[in-house]
């Protein structure tokens, strides 16, 4: 028989954390969170009791505080509501009751789910016929998307009470066949969208406009739904519902789900080149404490970016705890994974099988995992919003748990670390659509057109579109006819526009490192392509690197390589911005922000090839495409004469190329998008006002409101900038805050710093 | 206008697949719906085309009829040959597709649409909507045109309402899939105003064109059916593709000289319906005109279980020499197996089994199942299997049979 050794406890090993000198000195905060009990509320009088029975059967006796809350606003009271839970509030009857109760009153009623991905779906399509079984009623439940079969799809349109499906399948084959749902849109009294916080930027503007047309089918056949929505945290749920429905909404943020206490625990991997402040990369950092914690038997969730790194940290944590437990213990989770390998690790996680978990942001989402003891971030996961739902694995009810974030060497990793009070006092950061941008306005205009025509006078759910229509009709896209507008055309308009990529004409990118299983793994909007997939370009995907071999401008498309090599590649682009028209302004004593419509004209010149570990200069190539142009908004702050006369011009242009650099990595968490969202173009001499400016433009063509949120959360940003490069350990400037371009000089850390300064205090004064 | 300029300005990021890039200079003057006869605009030019226009409320349809004599040749057909073929149809016992049930050929609707775009959205438009049926003494073409997307209710109201007759029964090409639903689709618009849709019967002439044909031809499309089969040679066609970009030609311009051609096309799709009708009716009564036709006949019977029909069909290809894609003998065996014919089966599985082609392996699989469960002789169905796993590369299947076998006659042995 073989002797074990007493395990420790998570407890114990917390204190160990603690005590160790080594340990102790690189977490840099420790945070505790005090355990909540359980609120909640007893069963409504109101509520059918073949659900009250089912709901007991399940082992439910009263519901949480939100629960109720939900029933009872968007159930009783017919109200649209927005729920904010964390993972594993038992969010799923927020809605599931009000809809069964609707359907049990009223056997024509009929409810649509949408969910961000097709695996969601199917997770809930399980749990809600769970609870109908429960109640022993004859209600239907279908998933309708592209795995749905050809021949289960007539029943759907006819007969599912319960229709769950992505916004995808609702854009290109729900809405342009209305005609053969009829029954679902005639009967239409619930749409329920879960995960709400995810329809954010340019696939929330799209989302947002096909609910626009959804609602448009809906009124079309005399029904007007209520809508009931859950998201996770994020600082303007109540904001998102409405601006992505139309519709006034009821915040419900009485979470009555019990929570345990949580210890947040900021670690930082040890410096191991001080001038350039390189610390030891987090991954293995990660390993170590990942497995001294498994070695235990304590149920662990890892994050990490990428699919690759996930692939890395997997291989690792499996050696180094082979001797304890099997390789079994131990999975990975990320997409790419197939949807059974996928159900199995949820449950090996669930019945405690499996001991550790690695994995992407894929299991951020609502999936059912269970109750995990301790998640590690191996890196900051790039939003707060994000790293509160990767938090939100570990000790999801009763008992203690710890999160642990360890940070890379990234700039924002490093502000995080060391501002803990950025990420735990402030509000978490807000989503935003842009319903109105004008491309995806137009492309949604033509979808609708094609699925009704469009009265004179008549509104897009609001937004004025007589224009959008006569623009089309000279398109001939549409045809004018007495007070209507007909779609007139043979195409069929959803097909061409997708949802989820940023531009019309996005470049593919197609890995051909294996000829015989050429594939396409990711696709581009051409303004980006022209720095990131330029010939010779080094290009990551999932953490993988590409070399791209050739970009076929013409064809719209790169073929890539895997390579494994040193260094990455940063390309040039001269950007020729002009200001078309200045929407807002404010004006300061030295200085003035504005927000507006611009033109960039931009042309990749060359390229540099950047040492990965030194940032040296290793080499460089011409680029030779073509000049692109893009329609977009921008905010940006420029300086009069007399400023530049008082700064002397040439700190100003330091400081300016420094600021820029930080705004690069600070604005995108205020505005939450990808960097390369948002660019940051600083320039001395501004063409439209010959002043020396700042421009920050929204990527996507037309803008999806990011520069805009930007020009109103600016002195919020500026201070952030400031504590960044105050934050950062380097002397005189480094990539972690105001960048490391050869031009620029000793000076420029605190050239930066006074014009930030200068800039808030005039901007305190303005307010 | 700001939002216009915008839009002009960002032209290059969006993405229409307009049908031509040059814009119509005169678009600004939008064309208003006829209130009354006189405004519907060209009336002479409709006249000549004989068509003439039908008023509902303040919307009108353009309906065109043409009349042809029962003697009037389409290819190599006369239209009247509808009514032998009828008569032949009627003195057939057995069940087939393509027999019309207790009609009179008066009933039927040769029926085919013209349509904005291909695509099966709710925004593709019918625009014409053509029918050729026969009285006793003619063969009448109504077409029902739409003369711009607000006459919707009026197009199909008296669509509805004159064919009602005819519409229960319908011959197309590919409106099963294509022509039935969109027309649904565009019915579910105005449903409130117009007749209900029927319940209807109907041939699919693709679906038995397919059938029949598919061995012979490069495509089963009308034209080349009409070229190769029904002897119809079509002369300055306007080709069903153009439909959508002359139809909204017309629709700014207004003048029917941009749809004359849609029309004729129309015309003819529906006349050679009705040949075409003609043509597979005897070639299927006659049960087939080549060894391959006969044993696609049979199949067809087969597949309604039409089990003398489709035995009838296949021994007729076995007498003839010439070679086809399936073995009758194998086609043959399995039809009687149906019958409950097993001795009559199993010769025709042997003899399929012995000719080595694709249906080697499936006869020795019938025999091994014979051999097995009927004749409970292991040793021999082994040998079939064997036989299956030689002439198929790789089977599961039988693989799992012949295993299955193999552990039967060790234990039979053992024990």
């Amino acid at each position: 028989m073989k002797i074990r050794m007493q395990k420790q406890t998570l407890r114990q090993l917390m204190e160990w954390m603690q005590k160790d000198p080594e340990w102790s000195s690189r977490i840099e905060y420790w945070h505790t969170i005090e355990a909540e009990p359980a609120r909640t509320a007893p069963f409504s009088a109101g509520l059918d009791v073949r659900l009250v029975q089912a709901l007991k059967e399940k082992g439910i006796t009263e519901l949480y505080t939100h629960q109720h809350s939900a029933l009872q606003k968007s159930g009783f009271e017919q109200k649209n509501t927005v729920s904010v839970t964390p993972t594993a509030s038992g969010k799923t009857l927020c809605y599931n009751l009000p809809v069964l109760q609707s359907i049990l009153n009223n056997k024509e009623s009929r409810a649509l789910y949408l969910f961000p991905t097709k695996a969601l779906a199917q997770d809930q399509k399980s749990e809600i016929n769970d609870l109908i079984e429960a109640a022993g009623e004859d209600i239907k439940s279908y998933t309708y998307d592209g795995d749905t079969n050809a021949n289960i799809r007539q029943l759907v349109r006819k007969a599912g009470h319960v229709v769950i499906t992505n916004p995808d399948m609702l854009h290109s084959a729900i809405l342009p066949h209305h005609t053969k749902w009829v029954s679902l849109f005639e009967n239409l009294d619930y749409i329920i969208i879960d995960e709400i916080h995810t329809y954010r930027g340019v696939f929330g503007s799209h989302v947002a406009n096909v609910i626009r047309r959804l609602k448009r089918i809906a009124s079309y056949y005399g029904s007007s739904p209520v809508f009931i929505s859950t998201s996770a945290t994020i600082s303007n749920p109540k904001e998102l519902a409405e601006n992505l429905t139309g519709e006034p909404f009821e915040l419900i943020d009485n979470n009555g789900a019990p929570r345990g206490k949580k210890h947040f625990v900021f670690y930082n991997p040890p410096v191991v080149n001080e001038s350039l402040n390189i610390r030891r990369g987090a991954t293995s950092e990660v390993n170590a404490l990942a497995s001294r914690f498994l070695k235990e038997n304590i149920q662990t969730i890892v994050f990490a970016r990428s699919r690759v790194r996930v692939e890395v940290i997997l291989s690792h944590l499996q050696e180094l705890v082979k001797k304890e437990l099997g390789p079994k213990t131990i999975q990975g989770y990320r997409g790419g994974y197939l949807p059974q390998q996928r159900r199995e690790i949820e449950k090996g996680l669930r019945d405690g099988d499996i001991m550790g978990v690695v994995s992407t942001n894929a299991l951020e989402l609502g999936v059912d995992i269970g109750q995990l003891q301790v998640c590690i971030m191996t890196g900051y996961p790039g939003s707060v919003a994000s790293a509160w739902q990767q938090a939100g694995r570990a000790g999801r009810r009763q008992d203690e748990s710890l999160i642990v974030l360890v940070a890379s060497s990234a700039p924002v990793d490093q502000y995080m670390i060391q501002q803990p009070e950025f990420f735990l006092d402030q509000n978490p950061e807000s989503a935003r659509v842009h319903p109105d941008n004008l491309i995806i306005l137009v492309d949604h205009v033509k979808c609708a057109a094609f699925e009704l025509p469009f009265q004179q006078g008549e509104t897009f759910d609001g937004t004025a579109i007589e224009e959008v229509l006569e623009y089309l009709a000279e398109e001939q896209v549409l045809h004018q006819r007495g007070n209507k507008w007909y779609w007139m055309n043979d195409a069929f308009p959803a097909h061409g526009i997708s949802l989820r990529s940023a531009s019309q004409e996005n470049v593919v990118i197609i890995d051909q490192t294996d000829i015989s299983n050429v594939k396409v793994i990711g696709e581009m909007d051409r303004f980006s392509a022209m720095t990131l997939l330029h010939e010779k370009a080094i290009y990551l995907h999932q953490g993988v690197q590409y070399q791209v071999e050739e970009l076929d401008w013409e064809e719209k498309k790169a073929y890539v390589e895997e390579v494994q090599v040193e260094y990455y590649t940063d390309a040039n682009l001269a950007v020729d911005l002009k200001v078309l028209e200045e929407d807002k302004k404010t004006a300061c004593a030295s200085f003035d922000t504005a927000f507006g419509d611009v033109m960039v004209n931009a042309k990749a010149t060359i390229f540099k090839k950047i040492k990965m570990t030194t940032f040296e200069n290793i080499g460089s190539g011409t680029i030779h495409l073509p000049e692109e142009e893009l329609h977009t908004n921008a905010c940006w702050i420029s300086f009069p004469e007399s400023a530049v006369q008082k700064f002397g011009r040439q700190p100003l242009e330091q400081a300016l190329m420094g600021t820029a650099n930080v705004l690069r990595h600070v604005a995108p968490i205020h505005v939450m998008c990808d960097p390369s969202d948002l660019h940051v173009v600083p320039q001395m001499k501004a063409t439209h006002s010959e002043q020396p400016t700042i421009f920050l433009y929204d990527r996507y063509p037309g803008g999806v409101g990011l520069s805009e949120a930007v020009y109103r959360t600016f002195p919020t940003i500026l201070h952030d900038c400031r504590k960044l490069i105050r934050a950062c350990p380097c002397t005189s400037g480094c990539p972690s805050c105001t960048g490391s371009d050869l031009n620029l000089g000793e000076e420029t850390k605190w050239l930066t710093l006074r014009l930030i300064r200068i800039l808030e205090e005039e901007q305190q004064v303005e307010a | 206008m700001k939002l216009k300029n915008k839009l002009n300005r960002m032209k290059h990021h969006m993405n229409h697949t307009s049908s031509d890039e040059k814009t119509k200079e005169n678009i600004e003057t939008c064309v208003q719906p006829a209130q009354d006869q006189q405004t519907v605009p060209y009336l002479e030019e409709w006249h000549q085309l004989h068509a003439a226009p039908l008023y509902l409320e303040n919307q009108y349809v353009i309906r065109r009829e043409v009349q042809y004599p029962l003697d009037h040749y389409h290819g190599r057909h006369a239209l009247g040959e509808l009514f032998p073929i009828w008569e032949r149809w009627e003195k057939e016992l057995t069940r087939h597709p393509l027999r019309p049930l207790e009609r009179r050929p008066e009933d039927l609707l040769f029926f085919d649409t013209e349509t904005t775009g291909l695509n099966s959205g709710a925004g593709n438009m019918i625009f014409l909507l053509g029918g050729a049926y026969f009285s006793r003494s003619d063969v009448h073409v109504s077409q029902y045109f739409l003369p711009g997307p607000e006459a919707e209710v009026a197009f199909y109201y008296y669509f509805l309402k004159e064919m009602k007759d005819s519409i229960c029964h319908l011959a197309t090409f590919n409106g099963k899939a294509f022509d039935w639903p969109q027309l649904k689709t565009r019915h579910t618009f105005v449903r409130n105003e117009v007749p209900k849709l029927p319940e209807f019967g109907h041939f699919d002439l693709l679906h038995a064109s397919r059938r029949l044909f598919k061995h012979d031809l490069p495509s089963c499309r009308l034209s080349v059916v009409e070229a190769e089969i029904l002897g119809f040679q079509r002369e300055n066609d306007t080709p069903g593709y153009l439909a959508p970009m002359l139809y909204f030609d017309y629709l700014q311009e207004q003048h029917p000289g941009f749809i004359e051609g849609i029309l004729t096309h129309n015309e003819w799709d529906v006349l050679s319906l009705i040949t075409l009708y003609i043509e597979l009716s005897d070639r299927v009564m006659q049960r087939g005109t080549s060894r391959q036709e006969t044993m696609e006949i049979g199949r067809w019977f087969e597949q309604i279980k039409e089990w003398p029909q489709a035995e009838w069909c296949y021994t007729k290809a076995a007498e003839s020499k010439k070679e086809t894609e399936e073995s009758p003998s194998y086609a043959l065996g399995r039809v009687l197996k149906k019958q409950k014919r097993i001795e009559e089966a199993v010769s025709y599985f042997e003899r399929a089994c012995r000719e080595e082609n694709q249906h080697t392996a499936d006869a020795a699989v019938e025999l091994a199942k014979y051999m097995e469960h009927t004749k409970k002789d292991i040793e021999k169905a082994l040998y079939y299997t064997e036989i299956a796993a030689d002439a198929r590369q790789y089977s599961e299947e039988i693989n799992k049979r012949r295993q299955r076998l193999r552990n039967k006659i060790a234990k039979g042995n053992a024990g």
